[in-house]
């Protein structure tokens, strides 16, 4: 049986990121009725501007499904301190993961596989940009 | 080194995932550090090889690799990137063993992936001290522009 695996590209500005705790961005589309979204790898390519963000509490960028973080376990996360986003240079890195949460489904249903920032409000400062790639495969169980 | 290709869609186009199996000698293995030994060759300028999958089978040989026992894939070497994966559970067993490799810890200040760069096996900090045992790599890989 032949599998195909799709790559995405997305790329993400300033803003984006600035507002990634109240706006998730979608990194995957919805796949469909009965269908999930298998993440089998994600990069981050991180571009700094003149200034770091600066973190609120929270202390990564999580990837999940739908817009409702601790619905979904934080599949995979890329960190906000100063290893990535708190960062005063340009840097690239996988993304850690898979991670679980306890009491918590890995996958969602026909739903988007988003990421968002998982402190209690969002990055503050800060104006580099990161361009996302997620390699996956679409599960049919 | 051998390789296959398994189906793969990127927008709106097709292309290859590939697979390649590299094989390490005892000889390889305990100048692995000074000499890394090359998994992939640079891919060409501003493209990257995403490393979807590593799998390192080790063949126990009759004495286990000590001291510096590391074993990571990185491009170029380990002065220069993160290891883009790591395992200190491999080269030092004393039976045979299969492992799925993790993701490297991420310290300092360097990144993980490097355009135009080749992938390389290393060990971190200097060469292991005696060992015999042999490292079969496999890799599930896409080349990709930055």
């Amino acid at each position: 049986m032949s599998v195909s695996v799709f790559n995405r590209k997305t790329s993400l500005s300033s803003n984006d990121i600035l507002n990634l705790n109240t706006t998730p961005i979608t990194v995957v589309h919805s796949p469909g009725v009965g269908k999930y979204i298998d993440p089998l790898n994600i990069i981050g390519f991180y571009t700094f501007g003149t200034s770091a963000y600066v973190p609120s509490s929270g202390t990564q960028l999580v990837f999940t499904y739908g817009n409702t973080r601790l619905v979904y376990a934080n599949f995979y996360s890329l960190s906000t301190g100063t290893t990535f986003l708190s960062g005063t240079q340009s840097r690239s890195l996988r993304a850690t993961g898979p991670n679980q949460n306890a009491g918590l489904d890995s996958f969602g249903s026909n739903l988007p596989l988003t990421v968002s920032y998982d402190g209690t409000g969002n990055l503050t400062a800060g104006d580099g940009t990161l361009i996302i790639y997620v390699k996956y495969r679409i599960l049919t169980p | 080194m051998s390789r296959g290709y398994i189906t793969y869609s990127s927008g709106g186009g097709n292309s290859l995932l590939m697979t390649t199996k590299v094989s390490l000698s005892s000889a390889q293995i305990l100048t692995l550090n000074t000499i890394p030994v090359q998994l992939l060759p640079a891919p060409g300028a501003g493209l990257y090889y995403d490393v979807v999958d590593c799998i390192g089978f080790y063949t126990f040989g009759g004495t286990a690799y000590a001291t510096n026992i590391n074993f990571s894939i990185v491009y170029n070497n380990l002065t220069s990137n993160l290891a883009l994966f790591s395992n200190s559970a491999l080269i030092n067993q004393t039976a045979n063993r299969k492992l799925k490799f993790a993701a490297g810890t991420i310290t300092g200040s360097l990144s993980a992936y490097s355009t135009n760069a080749p992938l390389v096996a290393q060990v971190a900090t200097g060469n292991p001290t005696a060992g015999n045992g042999t490292v079969d790599i496999y890799l599930l890989y896409d080349i990709v522009t930055a």
